[in-house]
């Protein structure tokens, strides 16, 4: 005789999930990260065809070449120089005070009473 | 609650790899195919999954939580955890009983959640109608099952380990999985439990 326990469980109601409950872990689901994260699969030629990789790229080069092109900014490169420090401290004063490197003007009076003592060739 | 569900989630199967089975035979071709489209970020992957699962989740989960709104929104916790929780399955029980298992632990720290909120409820509020003792109130629905009736009289732990037994028919084996205990001690649980369901059935229900 069969146990009516079994017969219980085998004939037990189940419930059905309600419509909405997929709706609503689909639309949940699409604001997690996994769905907007980059897949592993993707290949590399998709991954460097992505235009900001491209501009980044460009970019790094740019600043190699400047740094080539314009050596005034090489002191940086070893700031435990002192003397690479110091070098770099009188270009960059005179390039911020141009004005005590330029020579002065001389009227034509003075260069006259100059060139009477034999101080410049005129 | 859906930081707890993580938790849970990579305490059921963990791997270090951080990678799915390469080609686990405890996965069908569907699944499979599933798991690769989450992967990729295909959400019609887990609509897969869940049209495969989703149904015995529910019923797992209404059985041990007794209440059916509870009980959808526990799928919905699980469902929405899946794809990160994915990553830590290794492949050594079949994904309906790793599923399962992971069902199992996020009722019954539902459960306890809500045992501990009563019970704060109570002390602050001693003036109070004493609050129901059942886990979660129970709708129309639920009163109306037999089944549900006499299980309300069980630990929710023996609910979850008799429904998977008897109604969804997992072998002894799979209980294991889920239970972390000794086949031995599983079957001396299912005899104890069957033994007081039909005590209970025969007390309170055979007078109408």
């Amino acid at each position: 005789m069969a146990d009516p326990l079994d017969h219980l469980f085998q004939n037990a109601r189940r419930i059905q999930p309600s419509p909405e409950l997929w709706a609503r872990i689909a639309a949940d689901a699409s604001r997690e990260m996994p769905f907007q994260a980059a897949s592993p699969h993707r290949s590399l030629r998709e991954a460097t065809s992505r235009p900001s990789l491209f501009l980044e790229g460009l970019l790094a080069l740019a600043a190699a070449v400047a740094l080539l092109a314009f050596p005034v900014f090489r002191p940086f490169s070893d700031p435990s120089s002192l003397a690479t420090a110091a070098a770099f401290d009188a270009t960059l004063a005179s390039a911020l005070n141009p004005a005590e490197e330029r020579p002065e003007i001389l009227d034509d009076e003075t260069i006259t009473w100059l060139a009477s003592l034999g101080e410049i060739a005129y | 609650m859906s930081m707890l569900l993580s938790s849970l989630l990579s305490a059921v199967d963990t791997n270090p790899k951080d990678a799915l089975p390469a080609a686990s035979s405890a996965l069908s071709p569907l699944e499979k195919q599933a798991l690769e489209r989450i992967r990729g970020g295909d959400l019609q992957g887990l609509k897969t999954l869940y049209d495969m699962h989703a149904l015995n989740l529910l019923n797992q989960s209404w059985r041990i939580l007794q209440n059916r709104a509870a009980a959808e929104d526990s799928v919905h916790d699980l469902f929405l955890k899946l794809p990160e929780a994915l990553k830590g399955f290794r492949g050594e029980s079949s994904l309906r009983t790793w599923l399962f298992r992971a069902m199992h632990n996020h009722c019954l720290n539902l459960l306890s959640i809500e045992s501990n909120r009563r019970a704060l409820l109570r002390r602050e509020l001693p003036s109070e109608e004493p609050l129901s003792q059942e886990p979660m109130a129970s709708t129309a629905l639920e009163n109306h099952d037999l089944l549900q009736r006499a299980l309300d009289y069980l630990e929710p732990d023996t609910r979850s380990l008799l429904w998977l037994k008897e109604a969804e028919g997992l072998s002894l084996k799979e209980l294991v999985a889920i239970f972390e205990e000794p086949e031995g001690t599983l079957k001396a649980r299912l005899s104890r439990a069957r033994e007081k369901l039909r005590f209970i059935l025969a007390k309170e229900f055979d007078h109408g």
